[in-house]
């Protein structure tokens, strides 16, 4: 009996720890970690290179990983890996993700990372997944894709904090 | 290895060649058969490699030390050949006067060179020995060009025509 309170009261906590999917506001500003060490993608100047924002081929990505800064808090977006003292947090509106035509979709809770209820994806249109509130692109034809220009319009725009 | 090959400095003719740079590989196939055929240091004092070159060309043997995973999110190492054909690229635009003002690894095992030119002209080239190069133009907030690397395109654009 004990045993199954138990296991009632952390099904409680733990459902009440999730964060359900809504929509991602204009206004609300995007966190993407970054490596910081060395001086890969970041320039001298301390400006965020495309690099910071190339999606990754071997994991199949087909979206950005980013935060909702809203719905977490910089210690808990950067601790997100073994040693954080190694990465920053580029700093993203995301009007200026959708002045570009790609959608931001709130994507809580993934595999990778599954305590992580602020996850969303820069995505493009034709990539969303099921789920995804935003329409952002799917009037543009040809597609608006990740490419190179529009990774380096994407860098133009990130703060690193 | 000698020094200067670990500092980026060419030792043979071959490693000037390019199919954009016929001119500097006949005045180097001059100069190396009349002078400079024994010895690398003789081939370095024939052809000076200014201090910016060759800081430029040591942080691109740099990479070849990342191992994979170097980001602590699962980046590639860039391939040994990527490194050469990046290197052999950076030598004939700094022969030719362009210098990159940055270089860095990608997550993908790809290096990243941007150059700068006078006003508002900048170039980016991503060198992928096993993805293919590719090139983005940049004119102010414009992309005249995105797409597969030619080193003609890139040249006459830092030449501002």
């Amino acid at each position: 009996m004990r045993v199954r309170t138990a296991r009632t009261a952390c099904w409680t906590i733990c459902m009440e720890s999730r964060i359900p999917r809504q929509a991602i506001a204009d206004a609300d500003m995007l966190l993407r970690r970054v490596y910081a060490e060395g001086d890969n993608y970041f320039r001298e100047d301390g400006t965020a290179t495309p690099l910071a924002f190339r999606l990754r081929k071997d994991k199949g990505e087909s979206g950005l990983s980013v935060d909702v800064e809203r719905l977490t808090t910089l210690e808990r977006a950067k601790k997100a890996t073994t040693d954080p003292g190694k990465y920053c947090l580029c700093r993203l509106a995301t009007a200026h993700v959708r002045s570009l035509a790609l959608c931001v979709c709130h994507d809580p809770h993934p595999a990778e990372d599954p305590e992580n209820g602020a996850h969303a994806q820069i995505i493009p249109f034709p990539d969303r997944f099921d789920g995804c509130l935003d329409m952002t692109g799917s009037d543009k034809q040809p597609p608006v894709m990740l490419s190179n220009s529009v990774r380096d319009r994407l860098a133009k725009g990130a703060l690193k904090t | 290895m000698p020094p200067s090959l670990s500092l980026g400095i060419p030792t043979q003719v071959d490693d000037y060649t390019s199919v954009w740079s016929d001119k500097i590989k006949g005045l180097l196939t001059i100069a190396f058969s009349s002078s400079a055929t024994s010895s690398v240091i003789d081939a370095h004092l024939s052809y000076p490699v200014s201090e910016e070159l060759r800081y430029q060309l040591a942080r691109i043997e740099r990479t070849r030390a990342l191992k994979a995973d170097w980001d602590g999110m699962g980046a590639i190492a860039p391939s040994q050949a990527t490194v050469r054909m990046a290197k052999r690229a950076v030598k004939d635009l700094g022969y030719a006067g362009f210098i990159p003002n940055h270089i860095g690894a990608g997550p993908n095992g790809e290096l990243f060179i941007e150059f700068k030119a006078p006003g508002k002209r900048q170039a980016q080239v991503y060198f992928s020995a096993e993805d293919g190069n590719e090139l983005l133009l940049i004119e102010g907030d414009e992309y005249p060009y995105e797409g597969a690397y030619r080193p003609h395109r890139l040249l006459d654009h830092l030449h501002g025509k």
